[in-house]
């Protein structure tokens, strides 16, 4: 299990300070949510409750929720039933302006008639506070744009923009700060920097981030719990290892890296039948020959030469990746996907091993056979998808 | 600006519902005085029922003559203006600089400029040719020419940005695949900004059709349709005018229909296509 | 390519020297020389002193008209901003319609609405109040001016305020902003291009207007259109003097319209078609 956290280095930080929270009073309780446009149901009587000095990610496709369950906590949605509690009190009926929670929007909604200095000072001075000129420049500090106080907005990159929302958020002292998919707009390598300077602000400044995304990259490497959503409902929370290596259900399994979910009967306790094999496994507590989904990621498997003892089939299609090869490998007309540093050409006969660490057990769930052979996320669907979404939304 | 899904309240209400009160009650007033029997020779007293305005402006050979020279000039100034200043918006497209920035604001000069100054001018420029060039009085040339000159600028302004949206590489691409450059023009950057050339050309079309301050100043004794009406105004009781007043604004509101239509037909057939 | 470009905006120079620069270097040139012997004279520019009552008459009924569609215009274009989207381009076309007709015949329309036994007078008398003087005053210029002109206020500043992202009003409540500073701090700043050039619209056409002077002012309202008409075509034949008086007007306006820009250039700086 340890293994995989050096994937994410941001998880070992991200830890820090954690047992110390844990018996914090949460500092925001959703509790039996629900929220409807036009008659959609968006989000199904759902609950959260987020821990002062979190950074908690709320991720999932477009259309789960996630935005809404933000705009919730912002107040510019209102649940149609259920409560939201800020530091224990119930603040269904407070408007957004008089929360002390901040938001980053999606394309972060500078003021364009101010620069960047009386955009900064927007809030401070909306509400009356006096050294609006040193907190300011402290917050411009922060995100290294010191000397940028007269420049239009208008005129800056995508980065800078943002750096320029985070400062204006933060001006405020938020007690919490939520995040909507605030990186989307950025190329890649402007994301990961922003994505390490975002983690160090929340460590820094120790304030509560409720952050969105749809990126399940971005998600694992910053947050210390993720919470995955579908279709109004939370699918799990957990840390980022647990969701990666625990998933509770196929959607998570698919969503959260790439994996190959299978059609698999338990035996019984820690014995597990899939692909025509037995195996091992560390799983139990299921009904005697109970159908699940088995979630094997493609960098578990291994490689063997070819017998009657292992799982065969043969390689259709290799990619080099750089780090690995990535291949697709045809096993009784569903086909897996394998990473390895070894390669194999097309066509070779292979067989795979697998250890009981590397299988995990899913109870069956509404999502089982949704994905079908291998299976990862495609970020370009969910851009067309949000594209659409976001035509109806600005009607 | 939508914010929310707040319906608009009652004083929002009602204030646009006085708003448009005082927009139109001068119309409606307009329209129902025209079928008045006037016989106490007041604009304001309803004295019975009649078509006999709408009969005598049948008749009245001046409307007709006034009519008839206001649409030949509105088409010829559009339709001049409207390929004109195309052609003139691709050069002014490709020009950089400080000539841009002349070309602009020579364009965008008549466009601010008081009209009854833009008019002045023109009848000082017209005198003086009528008498260099032996041309007699002012009449139709001065006036489609003082047409063409202020509808130019409406039909730049519509085109110009219909080429800025443009892809470049289209006219290019076009070349790469053998097609000669005015060809290219034609079938590849023509198609591209015709909403643009076909707004101008709208506009150009209306402008002149409804312009009296500059054609005032040209015209000489030719009569078009808003001097006719001038000269009615002038007249202390002329129903005349109330009726001429209605049937434009029922022509008006047919075409306005019309095109609507036409738009949103055009606008569903678009979009499955997305 | 630069032989293109002679090619394609040569011929719109050539004409727009011909017919808006000649005619406006003409304009200059009768202005400064005599009515008479065509020699070199001030005089026309000093006379124009003698007019300055109609210059400031102008002015103020212009300023005036403006601001009252400003008040009125502003409301109006806000509500409709804000209505739902699917009925916004019905209420700007009808907003739009009375413009469709020519603005003698919604002048005129006036002229019987106000006269002194017109229908808003008769229907004063119907309800036992006092008849009102409406037509032949300032008053009526003004009312003519606002009903002719309020469109042209309403649509720049609709069109400035329903672009007016959400995001960013949402973003300013974020911040603690309540609905009145949400409203002075944000939407009103932002819709400034909107109000710079509505005013633009509404004061150009009306200080120079001659018409609704005319028909709704009686004698006693002459204003600089009215002027400059009667300088050309009508009885006091001069337009040495017209010449000046429309010189004077131009600068007027340009100089106004340039101090309205240096307020808009501000927000947007694209540098593209700006005059001056």
């Amino acid at each position: 299990m340890s293994k995989r956290a050096g994937l994410f280095p941001a998880l070992l930080y991200g830890k820090k300070g954690k047992g110390m929270t844990m018996e914090k009073e949460p500092i925001i309780r959703l509790e039996g949510i629900s929220v409807s446009f036009d008659g959609e149901q968006v989000l199904k009587d759902f609950n959260l409750s987020i821990r002062d000095g979190e950074f908690v990610t709320l991720l999932g496709p477009s259309g789960c929720g996630k935005t809404t369950t933000l705009r919730a906590i912002a107040g510019f949605v209102r649940p149609e039933k259920g409560h939201i509690f800020f530091d224990g009190k119930d603040i269904n009926n407070v408007p957004p302006h008089k929360r002390n929670v901040n938001t980053i929007f999606q394309r972060y909604a500078l003021f364009p008639h101010l620069n960047v200095f009386d955009n900064v000072a927007f809030g401070m001075r909306v509400h009356g506070k006096k050294h609006v000129e040193e907190k300011v420049n402290e917050m411009l500090r922060m995100v290294s744009l010191s000397g940028f106080g007269h420049r239009s907005v208008t005129q800056l990159s995508g980065g800078q923009q943002q750096r320029v929302a985070i400062a204006r958020a933060l001006a405020n002292d938020p007690k919490v700060l939520l995040l909507d998919e605030p990186l989307g707009a950025l190329d890649l390598k402007l994301r990961k920097d922003m994505q390490v300077e975002l983690k160090k602000i929340q460590q820094q400044t120790g304030i509560t981030f409720v952050f969105v995304t749809h990126d399940q990259e971005e998600a694992l490497s910053m947050s210390d719990t993720v919470v995955v959503m579908d279709k109004g409902m939370i699918q799990q929370i957990g840390s980022p290892e647990d969701i990666y290596n625990e998933p509770k259900n196929a959607f998570v399994a698919d969503f959260i890296g790439e994996s190959n979910i299978l059609d698999g009967v338990m035996r019984q306790d820690f014995v597990c039948e899939f692909g025509g094999h037995r195996f091992q496994c560390l799983d139990k507590g299921f009904a005697g020959n109970e159908a699940v989904d088995v979630v094997i990621r493609p960098e578990d498997v291994k490689m063997v030469p070819p017998d009657d003892d292992h799982i065969c089939g043969t390689v259709t299609n290799v990619t080099f990746l750089g780090v690995h090869f990535e291949m697709i490998v045809d096993i009784n007309g569903f086909k897996w996907m394998i990473q390895s540093t070894e390669y194999r050409p097309v066509g070779a006969k292979i067989g795979i091993e697998l250890t009981p660490d590397d299988i995990h057990i899913m109870k069956k769930s509404e999502y089982s056979g949704q994905f079908g052979d291998y299976s990862t996320f495609s970020d370009e669907m969910e851009e067309d998808k949000e594209a659409t979404l976001e035509e109806e939304g600005a009607l | 600006m939508n914010t929310g899904k707040k319906k608009t309240g009652a004083l929002g209400r009602l204030y646009m519902a006085l708003i448009f009160l005082f927009l139109y009650a001068p119309i409606v007033v307009l329209i129902v005085f025209s079928f008045n029997d006037t016989k106490t020779m007041s604009r304001s007293v309803w004295s019975g029922f009649t078509f006999r305005w709408y009969a005598r402006l049948w008749e009245d050979s001046m409307i007709q003559q006034a009519v008839w020279n206001t649409l030949l000039i509105a088409v010829l100034s559009a339709l001049i203006a409207t390929v004109f200043g195309t052609v003139a918006a691709v050069g002014l497209y490709r020009m950089r600089g400080w000539r841009k920035k002349v070309m602009m604001n020579l364009t965008n000069f008549p466009m601010v400029n008081p009209e009854i100054v833009t008019g002045v001018s023109m009848m000082l420029l017209f005198v003086f040719m009528a008498q260099v060039f032996k041309l007699g009085s002012l009449g139709l040339w001065s006036i489609l020419i003082a047409h063409v000159t202020f509808c130019l600028p409406y039909v730049i302004l519509s085109v110009l940005p219909k080429l800025a949206q443009m892809d470049k590489n289209l006219y290019e691409a076009a070349q790469d695949l053998g097609c000669p450059p005015l060809q290219a023009f034609r079938k590849v950057v023509v198609p591209q900004i015709m909403p643009g050339i076909v707004t101008g050309m709208i506009m150009a079309f209306t402008l002149s059709i409804d312009d009296f301050v500059i054609t005032y100043f040209c015209s000489g004794t030719t009569q078009t349709l808003p001097i006719y009406i001038y000269s009615m105004t002038k007249r202390r009781v002329s129903p005349e005018i109330n009726a001429l007043s209605t049937v434009l604004f029922v022509v008006i509101l047919l075409l306005l229909v019309l095109t609507n239509l036409h738009g949103a037909k055009e606008k569903k057939k678009e979009a499955p296509a997305r | 390519m630069k032989r293109r470009h002679l090619l394609t905006s040569g011929p719109y120079l050539v004409w727009m020297v011909l017919f808006i620069v000649v005619p406006m270097a003409m304009v200059v040139w009768f202005a400064f020389t005599d009515n008479v012997t065509g020699a070199f004279t001030l005089e026309n520019i000093v006379r124009i002193g003698d007019y300055s009552n109609v210059f400031v008459r102008s002015i103020w009924l212009g300023a005036l008209a403006t601001v009252v569609c400003l008040v009125l215009g502003y409301p109006l274009a806000y509500l409709i901003a804000k209505i739902d989207p699917k009925y916004q381009n019905a209420i700007v076309l009808l907003i739009m319609l009375p413009m469709w007709m020519n603005f003698l015949l919604r002048t005129y329309a006036w002229m019987s609405l106000l006269e002194d036994n017109g229908l808003i007078n008769n229907f004063l008398a119907l309800l036992g109040l006092p008849r009102v003087h409406m037509i032949n005053t300032s008053g009526a210029v003004v009312m003519g001016m606002v009903y002719n002109y309020l469109p042209y206020m309403v649509l720049p500043l609709y069109s400035v305020l329903v672009k007016i992202d959400g995001s960013v009003i949402e973003a300013a409540q974020d911040l603690g902003a309540n609905r009145v500073q949400v409203f002075r701090r944000v939407i009103f700043p932002m819709s400034m291009p909107g109000i710079m050039s509505g005013i633009t619209m509404v004061f150009v056409p009306s200080v120079s207007t001659f018409i609704i002077s005319k028909m709704l002012g009686g004698g006693g309202n002459l204003l600089i259109g009215d002027l400059i008409e009667m300088e050309f075509l009508g009885n006091s034949y001069n337009p040495n003097l017209g010449s000046a008086i429309s010189l004077v007007l131009m600068v007027l306006i340009l100089i106004s319209m340039g101090i309205m820009n240096q307020f808009r250039d501000e927000q947007e700086e694209d540098g593209g078609g700006v005059l001056f």
